[in-house]
């Protein structure tokens, strides 16, 4: 106690244990929310529990991670998953960086376009999935247009594509992929364009006079600028593209067949639908160990790089 | 302000605030149900108070009614008399969710078991225990459009599955339309899409040629069942979507009911619940009964039905099969059901799923009256009101003969019946487009069943 306070007097040590107090009921409000929620999910990931059988919670140490890791689902949604995430976090990052250096001009209109850019962000994840169920589903814009075009190739080409609609794996998941893209990018896009008002023009001016073309302002200031908000939209896209499943809910419900089974869809089966509570939680600290890793991956890439003088 | 009286203040609010949350019991009976129609259903619950004076707390829970119910059985919410559907019935008496109700003291149970339909009966039944009566329940049916048959040049919908595939390639060729002018690609679309409660059609196909996919015991006896019936049955939608293309592939992914497609005249033949026949032959909803009234003159006000789209015996691998499917949708009591509550909750639920103070069958008549809804009892198919409704837009004799022949699945008591269903639906969708054959699909379920019994032994 002595070394904690050192030289305080009687009056600040009093003040600090106070306003020790007075933090309590946050931190035990962080307890109860976040804590418990955590460790006991973990505690159950170690356990035999299947709520039909609620009376048998018997330890097993690893065996839920083992039986994961070792059966078929685990990796076959694994693979849709990366799938799923690098595609996601590749256009995200393209359009939403394409939208904010076109709404970074003075173009007429901008304050509209930005606010209109956030209304994707607003729409729930279950009426995205459907919206776009009615694009993508028969006789929508979407449809019609593919099936068009499956038809013209065919008839220029003399081939005989069958075109099955959302019934076709590749369209089913890149559909999804479409739909989470669209709702992703205005979050991307307004940390991008947050990023690109923050860059001194001066230094725009000095390659100006230095005679730098705009692609390589671009390559050489821009660039190394947007690299940090690029690493923090990155890390959010892949946990977000790691946790889709409402979405798939709506859009696919998980078909046709197997191919869009992503991995948190694969997680609410286990839980909701086999009431598989530990292997369930199984699934999802291994969805979170992923998410780290990748997450360390991109910071090491992307951090020191991203390390620029104003 | 003192620091002591601060900290006081602070405690004695903070508790004040935990007792003021903690949740007040509402009184009489507490009823959930999902969300469908809650107007009618506390219409209903109305006037069950009126005659019994017991009051009702009545919920419909909105969104996913199983994973709802799931965290209010768990975490043991108040709740004394539910819905169950006949899918979750077993995953739910198994965890102890549900209570029988052959055993509550001091309650005379009288039930005319020969009046109800014996699927339904089957289906509210665990281990020879009884747990629910019945809310609504159905058949699935096959319908076809009478007029656009007739403007290819056939009478009648097929019988066999080998017929139904000519004359489906016949009205395709025939270039018809839909009244909204759309061109009819596909005369056939089925309900594929995977779903806890989905999956209709393959059952109700199966069943209609007799395939018996489990024995007794759950084992599952496909795909070298009975003249391999199981694995020519999916060979023959594999055809239809792939080869013959009569099937539209949407049918893996399409998420609304088929009674909008239906009703919008997208397709010429299809297998629907039979509550919606009512549904699509009413000429408010469906463009294809208005088209046919318009056509004959009849003005709006003047005739609400035509039977233009018709039902007719599921199509079958060979010629005079009469089977189908049927489901349940029940009353049952929780578990959790509080002591004090148990006897009035039972009566509840014989008021809701069975018969009023009268006597009556008021809930399933007036389910059917106003929604078409299917009922159990047997006796209310020779109810002159019900023929009289029926035969606006159905054909009651035919209702009546596969409602005889309806059966429930056959693995559905099976505790693991729900991760079949996780198991199977892929399978066959893997099946439909072609990834792997019938028979490997079928072999695959049938390994994943056994291990599944395994499991669950």
């Amino acid at each position: 106690m002595r070394r904690l306070f050192g030289s305080m007097t009687t009056q600040e040590r009093r003040d600090h244990i106070f306003a020790a107090l007075l933090n309590l009921p946050a931190i035990g409000l962080i307890c109860a929310l976040i804590l418990y929620p955590v460790g006991i999910s973990l505690w159950i990931s170690l356990h035999r529990y299947n709520l039909r059988r609620p009376e048998v919670f018997d330890f097993i140490g690893l065996g839920n991670y083992i039986e994961v890791l070792s059966g078929r689902d685990f990796w076959h949604s694994l693979q849709i998953t990366l799938y799923f995430t690098a595609m996601s976090v590749f256009l995200v990052i393209l359009i939403a960086l394409g939208i904010a250096l076109l709404f970074n001009q003075d173009i007429r209109g901008r304050g509209l376009l930005r606010s209109l850019l956030l209304v994707p962000w607003a729409v729930p994840g279950v009426v995205n999935g459907l919206m776009w169920l009615g694009l993508f589903g028969k006789y929508g814009a979407f449809d019609t247009m593919l099936r068009d075009l499956v038809a013209l190739t065919n008839a220029l080409l003399g081939l005989e594509i069958d075109y099955l609609g959302m019934a076709s794996p590749v369209i089913a998941l890149n559909a999804a992929i479409t739909a989470h893209v669209w709702r992703s990018v205005p979050f991307a896009g307004i940390v991008f364009l947050a990023a690109l008002q923050a860059i001194p023009s001066e230094q725009y001016d000095a390659a100006q006079v230095d005679g730098a073309s705009d692609w390589n302002g671009f390559r050489f200031i821009t660039l190394p600028w947007l690299l940090q908000p690029i690493m923090v939209v990155a890390i959010f896209e892949t946990m977000n593209s790691f946790r889709a499943f409402d979405l798939i809910f709506t859009l696919t419900g998980g078909g046709p067949g197997d191919s869009t089974y992503v991995i948190a869809w694969q997680t609410y089966k286990e839980a909701f639908a086999r009431l598989d509570f530990g292997r369930a939680n199984a699934y999802s600290y291994l969805i979170t160990l992923i998410t780290m890793g990748l997450s360390i991956f991109y910071i090491r890439l992307l951090h020191r790089r991203g390390e620029v003088q104003g | 302000m003192q620091r002591r009286t601060f900290l006081k203040t602070s405690a004695l609010t903070t508790l004040g605030l935990a007792a003021g949350c903690a949740p007040a019991q509402p009184p009489g009976v507490i009823f959930k149900g999902w969300a469908y129609e809650p107007d009618l259903v506390r219409q209903n619950v109305d006037r069950f108070v009126q005659q019994t004076g017991i009051p009702v707390a009545y919920q419909s829970v909105s969104g996913n009614y199983h994973d709802k119910m799931v965290a209010l059985f768990v975490s043991r919410t108040p709740l004394d008399c539910c819905y169950v559907r006949d899918d979750d019935f077993a995953e739910w008496v198994e965890a102890g969710w549900l209570r029988p109700y052959d055993d509550i003291p001091d309650i005379d149970i009288n039930i005319d078991e020969d009046d109800i339909f014996p699927y339904n009966l089957e289906s509210m039944t665990y281990q020879g225990r009884r747990y629910g009566l019945p809310y609504y329940t159905d058949i699935s049916i096959w319908v076809y459009n009478h007029d656009m048959l007739q403007a290819a040049g056939f009478d009648r919908s097929p019988t066999t599955l080998d017929e139904l595939t000519e004359q489906a390639v016949k009205v395709k060729e025939a270039g018809l339309r839909a009244p909204d002018g759309l061109p009819l690609d596909y005369p056939i679309t089925l309900n594929f899409r995977q779903s806890p409660t989905g999956f209709n059609t393959w059952w109700a196909l199966n069943f209609a040629s007799e395939v018996e996919l489990f024995d007794d015991e759950f084992n599952p006896i496909f795909p070298d069942d009975k003249d391999q019936r199981a694995e020519r049955i999916l060979q023959w939608l594999v055809d239809g979507i792939n080869k013959h293309r009569i099937i539209d592939p949407n049918s893996l992914t399409a998420n609304s009911s088929l009674r909008y497609s239906i009703g919008a005249g997208r397709q010429a033949y299809g297998l629907i619940d039979k509550y919606d026949l009512e549904w699509i032959n009413n000429r408010r909803n469906s463009a294809v009964v208005q088209a046919h009234l318009k056509k004959r003159g009849v003005p709006q006000d003047e005739q609400s039905y035509a039977k233009v789209l018709r039902m007719a015996p599921v199509p079958s691998l060979e010629p005079g099969l009469r089977g189908t499917l049927g489901w349940t949708r029940m009353y049952s009591l929780a578990a959790q059901c509080r002591p004090d509550k148990v006897a009035e909750a039972w009566r509840l639920m014989n008021f809701l799923g069975y018969k009023d103070a009268d006597g009556d069958y008021y809930t399933a008549r007036h389910w059917f009256k106003l929604r078409g809804l299917g009922f159990a009892f047997k006796s209310l198919l020779d109810d002159p009101d019900i023929i009289a409704q029926t035969q606006l837009w159905g054909d009651v004799d035919l209702i009546k003969e596969q409602a005889n022949y309806a059966r429930a699945r056959t693995n559905i008591m099976a505790p693991w019946f729900s991760d079949f269903t996780l198991y199977y639906q892929p399978e066959i969708q893997k099946v439909l487009l072609g990834q792997q054959s019938p028979r490997e699909g079928l072999g695959r379920i049938n390994k994943r069943c056994r291990e599944l019994k395994r499991e669950w032994s």
